[in-house]
Order: structure tokens, then sequence, then C-alpha cells
């Protein structure tokens, strides 16, 4: 085996690749979500125009933010961190290049084919069969860029930040394939409530299994640098890791209470999903303990602002979650804008904080410049934090009165005109996060492009 | 039989993970765990903290507003849920 010179500076190309891939991205995704919110406050507005209609719309937003945005930010800074706590190079930049060009194919392809209604119809599986293909090629790629990477390191001990990464790659080839039910090219799905069941487990664990063992991982090497302390334990850290995986790989029936799934199946998802609580708490616990009083050094670093900010969000969902897996509550909660908030709480408050944090702590170690402008990063933190809290407090009204309406027999149109100065609140936030997310890009373009000597 | 096929899945799943598992155990990765802890860090020695600016602070209560008004909210509809 090869050892690489450690004098080379790498160039880093892999995770600049897809910084800039989750920057362009999030704009997009972030302004369908804005239609779709406009459409909730004037349906006729937009016509009749086929590739513009909701029902396409909403699809196109959720996988872009799940896949255009979120995920490629947090996979920048695991190309970056998994080799530096390695004390290494990344085995390949040129397959890891390759990987940025093909997830960026697979994107626009996403983006294309669901406007055109070219559809598989189960929630965040819409994509058709050809790119199902591509995604689970692009996983495995990377995954042995990542194996390969440990395979030469110089550090013999993985850091917690590395096994969180390494398995999220892993475990999210597997539960793509599994849960795009691949083997079924026509339809990509089994009939009945297998088809349910294997959906659910695919649509929780593209949560469960990708976005939050990234942001994780990324989250416990950007605190401990950042407030330059050691981690309060990495034994600890390692608990949560198993803890994590044994619990939360099957919690996915737990969006199917309400429907005839086996009931040994629903107790596995609930207990599962109450027994999340410890993984969460582990990671709180060391984040907290290891920043105790350091909070100057944290809004020091923008980054590391963004991070923290997505483990307090992360605290908030993750208590949430749980207990919205209570059949008492989801009579309540499921099926409203109350899992809408819940939801964008988690892919943007928390993985989305941190993946912008971590590519705003990662980009100065990269390009060896500060940040573009330190202003216009926390204009977005703002934007974006209150965008997102706004959107939790109208959608958990709205949700709420939805649910009560259901509770008490009300017919469904009669409840709209109750919903909709929920929804005009709702697309104005939405404005919020589309300029934080414009500001963002110009950000972290100019970061990584711009000469020295130039200013904001 | 598709749910035979599921709890295969599931224990397949386990039996993966705790060959992983003894695959750490094996090569030392609970050990050293005090240097471990440091690995984050490189070059980067302990500093002092930077003074807390006001700024700072106000923006972490709002920051922590924002979680106890969210926990407050899934406190009373779980309470609502059971007991009312």
């Amino acid at each position: 085996m090869s050892t690489p010179d450690q004098n080379v500076k790498p160039s880093y190309a892999t995770a600049k690749g897809f910084c800039l891939t989750a920057a362009f991205w999030m704009v997009v995704a972030t302004l369908y979500g804005f239609i779709g919110a406009i459409e909730f406050v004037a349906p006729d507005l937009l016509g009749n125009i086929a590739w513009l209609v909701f029902g396409r719309i909403r699809a196109v937003h959720t996988n872009l933010a799940i896949f255009g945005f979120v995920t490629p930010a947090l996979l920048s800074t695991g190309h970056f961190i998994v080799p530096h706590l390695l004390r290494t190079h990344l085995f390949s930049e040129r397959l890891g290049v390759l990987t940025v060009i093909l997830w960026n194919i697979f994107t626009a392809a996403i983006v294309i084919t669901l406007s055109m209604g070219m559809t598989q119809g189960r929630e965040y599986a819409e994509a058709i069969w050809p790119i199902d293909i591509m995604v689970a090629i692009v996983f495995a790629l990377m995954f042995v860029n990542m194996i390969m990477t440990i395979r030469r390191r110089q550090e013999p001990i993985l850091y917690v930040s590395v096994w969180y990464i390494t398995a999220a790659v892993i475990l999210s080839l597997i539960v793509y394939a599994i849960g795009n039910v691949i083997w079924v090219p026509g339809t990509g799905a089994l009939t009945g409530m297998p088809d349910a069941v294997i959906l659910w487990f695919y649509g929780h664990n593209v949560l469960g299994l990708l976005l939050t063992p990234l942001a994780v991982g990324i989250a416990y090497y950007v605190i401990p640098s950042a407030t330059r302390s050691p981690l309060y334990s990495h034994t600890l850290s390692l608990v949560g890791f198993w803890s994590l995986l044994v619990l939360y790989s099957h919690i996915g029936t737990h969006h199917l209470i309400q429907v005839p799934a086996p009931t040994w199946l629903k107790v596995v998802a609930i207990t599962g999903s109450i027994g999340m609580i410890i993984p969460v708490m582990v990671v709180l616990i060391n984040l907290w303990f290891t920043a105790k009083g350091k909070l100057g050094l944290i809004h020091e670093n923008i980054g590391a602002k963004f991070v923290f900010a997505g483990s307090v969000i992360y605290l908030f969902v993750c208590i949430q979650g749980p207990l919205q897996s209570l059949p008492q509550v989801q009579r309540l909660t499921h099926f409203n804008n109350w899992v809408v908030a819940h939801a964008h709480m988690g892919v943007l408050g928390f993985s989305g904080m941190i993946g912008l944090g971590g590519i705003y702590f990662m980009l100065p170690k990269i390009t060896g410049k500060p940040i573009f402008s330190r202003t216009l990063a926390d204009f977005q933190y703002w934007l974006v934090l209150l965008g997102m809290a706004g959107f939790m407090v109208v959608l958990t009204m709205a949700g709420l009165v939805q649910g009560h309406g259901w509770a008490n027999g009300e017919t469904v149109y009669r409840m709209l005109p109750q919903l909709h100065h929920y929804n005009i609140v709702r697309a104005g936030l939405g404005m919020l996060i589309v300029t934080g997310a414009i500001i963002g890009l110009y950000n972290i373009t100019r970061t990584i492009f711009y000469k020295p000597g130039e200013t904001a | 039989m598709y749910y035979f096929f599921f709890i295969l899945f599931i224990f397949s799943g386990l039996f993966f993970g705790i060959l992983v598992f003894l695959w750490a155990l094996k090569s030392g990765q609970f050990k050293e765990q005090q240097r471990a802890r440091y690995l984050a860090l490189e070059d980067e020695p302990e500093a002092p903290n930077k003074e807390v600016s006001r700024s700072s602070k106000l923006q972490s209560y709002v920051l922590f507003g924002i979680l106890i008004f969210g926990l407050v909210v899934v406190a009373s509809v779980v309470v609502y849920a059971y007991f009312i």
C-alpha cells in the first residue's frame, strides 16, 4: 500500500465540487419550495402549466432539498474531514470529482423527469429506475473512495466522525437500493402493505442513516476543533454511534401506525423511536460539554455558529420525533402540516444548518483564505434560522388546526379557509430562506474563486 | 412470505453490524480513548475562551428561546393527547 506524501497539499477538488453543488441546488430547492408555498396561497396563479403544478413542484422540492442541497453540503465537509482525521489524503480526487459530476447529472435528471411527470409516485423515492441505478452507483463509488482512504490511514484510531460518515455512505447505498425496489425496474415498488413498509423503511432512513450520521459526524469534528478543546468523551460518542445503528434502522413503520402494518413491526418502530432519545442525548451531552464555557469561540467562527445552532435544533427535532411516534399523539399530528414543520426542522434546521456550517468551517482551511464575507454569512444564518423557526410556529399551528378538524369529523374543504392566513405567512417566511440560499451561493462561490485582496 | 424476508433483512443487518463491531474490537478501536479525544484538534492547542459579547449572548438566548418554545408546544400536545 502506498502512503501519500504528507508534504503535498491536496487539491480538495471533491470537497469544493460538492460545496458548489450544494450551494447551487439550495437556491433551486428553496425556490421550488417557495413556488409550492405560493400555490397554497393562490392556487390559480400559475395556471395549468404542467411542470409547475403542485404535485410536481412538491416532489422536485423534497428531492432537491435532500439530494441537491443537504447531502452534498454534508458530503463536501465529509470528503475533507475523513482524510484529515486519518492523517492522509483522499484516496482519489479524480474518483471524487467523478462522483460530484455524476451527482449533478442525476440531480438535474431528477428535476427534469419529475417536471415531465415521470415519477414512481413513492415519497422521496419518486425518481425513475435509471436514476435510481445512477444514485446507487455514485454511493458505491463514494464508498470505495472512503474505504480506500481508511485503508491508507496514518492514524490507527478511527475518530467517531469517520465512523459516522463512512457508515452513512454505505448504509445509504443499501437503504436507497432496497427502498427504491431497484429489482423491479417498471414500478420501483412492491404491491400492497409490504410496499408501504419498505417505502417508509427508506423514507425514514434517508434522514436516519444518511443525513443524521453525516451531520452528527461533522458536528463531532467542528465543535471540538472550533472550541479548541478535546471531545468530552470519545467512548461515549462511540456508544452513541452503535446505539444509533441498532435503534434507527427499523423505525420507519412509525409512519404507518394508522394503517394495517403488522403490529410487531409497529412495536419495533415505536420502541426504536423512543429509544432514539439515547443516541441523541449522547451526541448532545458530548458536544455541549465539549463546548461548555466556550460560547465566545463558537460565535467567533461562523461555521461553528451554524453547527451549534444545528445541534440545538437536533435536540428539538429528536424529542419531537419520538413523541410523535406515539399513537395517541399521531391522531392529532399525522397527515397534516405538523409533520411538514417537523420535516423542515430536521432537514433544514438540523442537517441543513450543520451542512452549511461544515462548509463555512472547512472553506478557509481548504482555500487558505477567510470566508469572502462574514457579514453575509451571518445574515444568511439569521435568514435561515428565522425563516425556519417561523415555519415551525406557523406550520405547527396550522397542523393542529387540521388535526382537530379531522378529529371532529370536519370535511376537508371547510378547514381550508382556516389555513389560508397560515399559508400566507408560510410563503413570506419561505422568501427569507430563498434569500438566504442566494446569499449563500454568492458567498461560497466568491470564497472559492475570489483573489486575495478583494473585499465584499 | 414477504415479512419473512423482511425479518431476514433485519437480522442480516444486525449480523453485519456485529461483524464490523468485532473488527473494531479486534483492531483496537476502543483502546486509546483518551488520545482519540484530541484527534479533531491537530496543531490547535487549547485556547482561552474569547470574551462573549452581548450580541453573542442575545443571539444564544434567541436560539434557546426557539428551542424552549418548540418543546413546550410538543409537551402540551402530548399532555393534551393522553390526559385531556
